[in-house]
């Protein structure tokens, strides 16, 4: 089955592969998620907690992003 | 990994491959991985490897001798290795430490050279090897090969490039913190204490790795076990709080990472 929602159980190499396009909101926030050793480990859930948001806003952010790309 | 494989060979699409019909090693995903073999046909992947020596080694046991001529190149077929130079002064530098897929050794092709490095397997290992003149040849008969072999070496040299600037410029705490980040890269598996470097790697080793002391990897080691950071044991590592040992690494802004804490 296709992955068509960003979920906060994926991985951060998981969501990036897919959606190329979030790198920019990993750079917005000025995150070292994109290309870091550990993406293929830690989930977007686990980036929530280290950068210290809400793991729903962080959600929000994210899918946001992918809407500006008109995805 | 000799296990026996349960399926029926697809006749039709396995014949031409003549000596070995399906046969699937653990090799069967090379096609799709980066290294020597990427984007090859499965068959002609095969044919290669099936020209090459197969070698077995008990852990602590040695592949090749630095200073030795270089006759072979191998590419790790399972477990794992270190590449060690030993200086004059006896001092050891792990150059790299090598694991399943990946190439070393790769100057015997270049003809009269001799080994660099030490090849050390640090659990029991198997490589494949093809003499030098043999992988002239071969890099001749499949252009994709050759090109595959320049990838590996450009990422080689990058890698080194890398280590070259922290050895320059970095505080031993960032470069443990890189060694431990490339490490977990390489070999890391998620298990419910965090990421898990999956190989047996001494405190020795790792100062070798980082061009520091075992002291100093130690003492390193023993403050971030008290942060929550890792878990050491005497040769595996587990990283606790991964976020927390790239922010060292990286040299991020504190406050940003979860384990930090003021004063």
């Amino acid at each position: 089955m296709a992955v068509t929602k960003v979920t906060l159980d994926m991985t951060v190499d998981e969501a990036l592969a897919r959606w190329p396009e979030l790198g920019a909101v990993f750079l917005r926030r000025r995150m070292a998620c994109a290309g870091c050793a550990m993406a293929p480990f830690e989930r977007l859930s686990d980036v929530a907690r280290s950068y210290r948001l809400s793991p729903a806003r962080w959600l929000r952010e994210l899918r946001a992003g992918l809407r500006e790309t008109g995805r | 990994m000799r296990k026996p494989t349960g399926e029926t060979p697809r006749v039709e699409a396995r014949d031409r491959a003549r000596r070995e019909p399906a046969r699937a090693g653990p090799w069967a995903d090379w096609a799709t991985r980066p290294g020597l073999f990427r984007g090859l046909d499965p068959r002609d992947i095969s044919a290669i490897i099936a020209t090459a020596r197969h070698r077995r080694v008990v852990s602590r046991g040695v592949f090749f001798h630095q200073g030795t001529p270089a006759s072979a190149l191998h590419v790790l077929v399972h477990g794992r290795a270190k590449l060690v130079q030993t200086t004059a002064e006896g001092h050891q530098v792990v150059v790299r430490i090598v694991g399943p897929g990946d190439m070393f050794g790769g100057v015997a092709l270049l003809g009269d050279a001799a080994y660099p490095a030490t090849a050390e397997a640090i659990s029991a290992s198997e490589a494949l090897a093809w003499p030098g003149p043999q992988v002239a040849r071969l890099l001749a008969r499949h252009p994709a090969l050759a090109l595959n072999a320049l990838r590996v070496l450009a990422d080689r040299l990058g890698e080194l490039q890398d280590r070259y600037r922290e050895l320059a410029t970095e505080r031993v705490e960032r470069r443990v913190a890189h060694a431990l980040a490339r490490l977990a890269r390489q070999a890391g598996r998620r298990d419910e204490r965090g990421v898990r470097i999956d190989m047996t790697l001494t405190r020795q080793e790792l100062a070798e790795l980082t061009g520091t002391t075992l002291y100093t990897v130690s003492r390193i080691l023993s403050a971030w076990q008290a942060r929550g950071l890792i878990d050491a044991g005497r040769a595996r590592v587990v990283i606790r709080d991964p976020h927390g040992l790239i922010a060292i690494a990286e040299d991020l802004p504190a406050g940003a990472p979860a384990g930090s804490r003021e004063g």
